[in-house]
């Protein structure tokens, strides 16, 4: 395997998330997908807004940056417009869980044959790291600077586990972490095949490092990690049965 | 009136070091604005602070010449062009902007302050202050702001980080000290060394790439044999590169994978 | 009754057919080469998801016509964009709250110059208003957004004006790639009369900006509407300023009856151009000299020929609205503001009599 996908476009590197960011991992393993599936000529790539919109320019995959939790709805219209297409959705916690969670729950609901890829590092990253749907309890944020409390901004949301309550039978469901690359190669790779066989909607959450606003080094990313797979439990969350 | 613009990759700091001089020449009677501007990354692109200080109210906070223009890095030098006229002092950092930028500058630029900021951060500080060295540097360029009264505004601004402060205080004395001293005259930046990129033995060889490598450090903790350390070599964001221990390495790939900008390269090689 | 009846038994092709106004809507879509829409349930245009659901349940198999109806305003207009994307001739159409929530879409198809197509068919306002009628969403339509109105916007009078500017809509919107809009009103909308359902002159191809089969093996296109500079954004508006200020000319529309002789000239805009219009004819027949400027594309505006118009006349602007079109009038023309009378009647019809009213007392006044 290389050290960069095929698919990563060349003129664009370095490209601009921060060091350390585990989304960027997250997206140079959908890069190894896209290669070892050989969908790079047929794939639509939608990003959303917030650090996914940095990846514009990421990948020699036509591409649309799209605005905040739009990249579903957009993704939806190209493939009903165009079913041969494999068309991906890349967003984080606001994109899907916010501003976008209409959209994303009526796509499951519709079994719209997209691939929703999700990136929670439990903040709104971009703008500097306020409270997400998936923050912590009493994990701090710029806007919850005590720690949120779940009598100001609810429960941390459990995305997977809420789709899965509407899904179709041909769904797809998974969460993964970033640093796990096998694990996490596995299911973004498990959730385009769903699409190209024309099983059904499919999603994956990758929980993913984010040193900057989480104000970690490396290692207290990945520590960071480990607590968030407490809260945030891995594994393959919907099957199709036809594929069981 | 002074207008000072600094210009860094995003994290180096630029815009502290202006909220600091905005402080300061606040606490000292001054009228000041300041403004930054930047795009939508958290890290790396290019990071401008338009920073002004007079003794009359100031009305519009952006402006298009400056008297002092700071540069920190190379993708700073295209955007800092329109500011610059010849009554402009530019400090930019000669150990770490390359020199071929630099003589794209030759023909605009009549006053400079040749400042190492990096390099001298490197020698016994830290790479996390080079930022303060250009503040050190240009409280001896800011005549009517007092060193005395910046420190104290230093001080404040990371007072949440006490344990810095003498760090700070070290590498804002050094900034200082070079420009009342000037020991470099010249007008030119780095001339890019060769730096060993490719570590091999006989059955592998571990690749590091300068141009994409940002220095995180995730690939030394996901070596199972702590094969790999921080090195002195500088990547394009100007921090430390990762180097390899071929003794302790077995090509098992965790650092390749880890490494989110695919800065690391393991070629086993067919016996 | 008897004969409306067999003029619809004899209707297939050009012939006149009783329509409602959103069905003449759908048939112009149709007809244009349209396969797709996307839209959200919204009074007065709900009947047009109606009769494109019925199309695409009879046509399933055949054209490929698609149909979604989505969980909102902002889906259906994002939506609307990926099928464009994809080269398909897509449209959406709304009104009211739902022209509001459809603006974000709507700027990013004008950042983009993407050449979706959308029938908005104006209802009162502010908020939920009535379900009705109103000349109220012009500001919507053409300035909505966060942007500066690059957009190309038709205002029609009448529901055989929907049908012919159906067709030309998305024949517009595919030459010149830029948003293009048909703005009706809930009158047009539930209006029942006959249309002739004319063979359009030509038909403009589409092109898919992803996934274009025709691009340089090994191209892909990144497309996005977020820049990082001041200089980067503004080079590309200016770019679009230039390309919309270069295609006006051809795609600038308008109506001028009888202002050459004129004293005063009726300005006007969709449905209250008709009765304007009649208010006018009756003016002549009392031997008053009045007449009507009427333009049909508000984006781009006919400045040049409204401007020709006004020099020494009184004018009067009728809407159905507190001066949103008076105030895209004044922005576009030189007028001796001492000379302009207003007819303001926001979400109402507009009487005949109370247009003859108001142009009597601005004459009997010189």
């Amino acid at each position: 395997m290389n050290n960069l996908p095929k698919s990563w476009k060349k003129e664009t590197l370095p490209h601009k998330f921060c060091p350390g960011c585990g989304q960027a991992l997250a997206l140079k393993i959908l890069g190894y997908a896209i290669d070892e599936l050989g969908i790079q000529n047929q794939a639509v790539y939608g990003t959303d807004i917030g650090c996914s919109l940095l990846s514009w320019n990421m990948f020699d995959v036509d591409t649309i940056q799209t605005h905040h939790g739009r990249a579903t709805p957009t993704m939806v219209g190209f493939k009903h417009a165009k079913p041969e297409a494999v068309a991906i959705a890349f967003m984080g916690d606001g994109g899907g869980y916010a501003i976008g969670a209409q959209h994303l729950i009526n796509a499951c609901l519709r079994d719209d044959k997209i691939t929703v890829i999700l990136i929670n590092n439990a903040n709104y990253a971009m703008t500097g790291g306020q409270t997400a749907p998936t923050t912590l309890i009493d994990e701090i944020t710029t806007t919850a600077p005590a720690g949120r409390k779940i009598e100001d901004f609810g429960r941390p949301i459990h995305g997977p586990e809420m789709l899965k309550t509407i899904a179709a039978d041909g769904a797809y469901i998974a969460r993964c972490a970033s640093n796990d690359f096998e694990e996490t190669l596995k299911y973004i790779k498990k959730a385009l095949q769903n699409q190209i066989d024309g099983r059904g909607f499919s999603f994956v959450e990758v929980l993913s490092m984010c040193p900057v606003n989480w104000k970690k080094n490396a290692q207290g990313s990945l520590d960071f990690i480990e607590e968030m797979k407490k809260v945030y439990p891995l594994g393959e969350i919907k099957v199709p049965e036809e594929t069981k | 009136m002074k207008k000072i613009l600094i210009a860094g990759e995003g994290g180096q700091g630029a815009q502290s070091v202006a909220e600091i001089l905005a402080r300061a020449a606040n606490e000292q009677g001054k009228e000041t604005t300041y403004i930054p501007n930047f795009g939508v990354e958290q890290r790396g692109g290019v990071s401008l602070a338009f920073l002004q200080i007079d003794d009359k109210p100031i009305g519009y906070p952006k402006f298009d010449q400056a008297d002092i223009v700071v540069a920190m890095c190379n993708r700073a030098i295209e955007q800092i062009k329109k500011f610059i006229n010849d009554n402009t002092l530019l400090i930019y950092d000669s150990s770490f902007i390359d020199d071929d930028k630099i003589k794209t500058l030759r023909p605009l630029v009549k006053k400079y302050l040749n400042l190492p900021a990096k390099a001298i951060a490197q020698k016994g500080l830290s790479l996390k202050v080079a930022n303060i060295i250009f503040l050190g540097a240009l409280s001896h360029e800011l005549g009517d702001l007092t060193a005395g009264e910046i420190r104290i505004a230093m001080n404040n601004q990371f007072k949440s980080h006490p344990e810095f402060q003498e760090l700070n205080e070290e590498a804002f004395d050094e900034g200082l000290k070079y420009a009342k001293e000037r020991p470099d005259q010249e007008f030119i930046g780095s001339k890019p060394s060769e730096i060993q990129k490719i570590f091999e033995d006989d059955v592998k060889s571990w690749e590091r790439f300068p141009e994409y490598c940002k220095g995180c450090g995730l690939c030394i903790i996901s070596c199972p044999q702590k094969a790999i350390t921080f090195s002195d070599d500088l990547n394009f964001l100007g921090t430390n590169l990762p180097e390899v221990d071929l003794k302790k390495c077995l090509a098992c790939e965790a650092c390749q994978k880890i490494c989110p900008d695919g800065a690391i390269k393991i070629t086993k090689k067919s016996s | 009754m008897n004969e409306a009846k067999s003029a619809v038994a004899k209707s297939e092709g050009g012939a006149k057919q009783l329509l409602t106004g959103n069905e003449a809507l759908v048939r112009g879509a149709l007809k244009a080469g349209a396969t797709f829409l996307a839209g959200y349930p919204i009074t007065p245009t709900t009947e047009i998801m109606k009769y494109w659901a019925d199309e695409h349940l009879k046509n399933k198999n055949a054209d490929n016509l698609v149909f979604l109806q989505t969980e909102d305003e902002m889906a259906a207009g994002f939506a609307t964009i990926g099928a464009c994307l994809a080269g398909i001739k897509a449209f959406t159409t709304t009104a009211g709250p739902g022209n509001i929530l459809m603006q974000d879409a709507f700027a990013m198809a004008e950042n983009l110059r993407l050449p979706i197509v959308s029938f908005i068919m104006q209802r009162g306002g502010p908020s939920t208003g009535t379900v009705i009628y109103s000349q109220q969403e012009l500001n919507l339509t053409c300035f909505g957004g966060n942007g500066e109105g690059l957009r190309i916007v038709y205002s029609t009078a009448n529901i055989q004006e929907l049908y012919d500017y159906a067709i030309k809509s998305f024949n517009t919107a595919w030459k010149y790639r830029f948003p293009t809009f048909l703005l009706g009103d809930g009158y047009q909308s539930k209006e029942f009369s006959t249309v002739e359902q004319k063979e359009p002159q030509e038909i403009i191809e589409p092109s898919p900006y992803l996934l274009n089969p025709n691009k340089e093996a090994g191209t892909y296109a990144n497309l996005r509407n977020t820049y990082n500079l001041e200089e980067e954004l503004a080079e590309v508006i200016a770019s679009h300023k230039k390309s919309f200020d270069e295609i006006a000319p051809e795609v600038i529309e308008f109506e001028d009856i009888h202002t050459l002789d004129a004293e005063l000239v009726i300005f006007s805009h969709g449905i209250v151009s008709t009765v304007a219009k009649e208010a006018q004819e009756d003016l002549r027949k009392e031997g008053l000299k009045v007449g009507l400027f009427r333009p049909i594309t508000l984006s781009p505006f006919p400045t040049q020929s409204a401007q020709q118009v006004v020099s020494g006349k009184s004018i009067l602007i009728v809407e159905s609205s507190l001066g949103q079109f008076a105030r895209l009038l004044k922005s576009q023309i030189s007028m001796d503001f001492s000379k302009v009378k207003e007819l303001f009647k926001p979400a109402m019809g507009v009487a005949k009599q109370e247009i003859i009213e108001e142009v009597k007392k601005i004459i009997k006044k010189k």
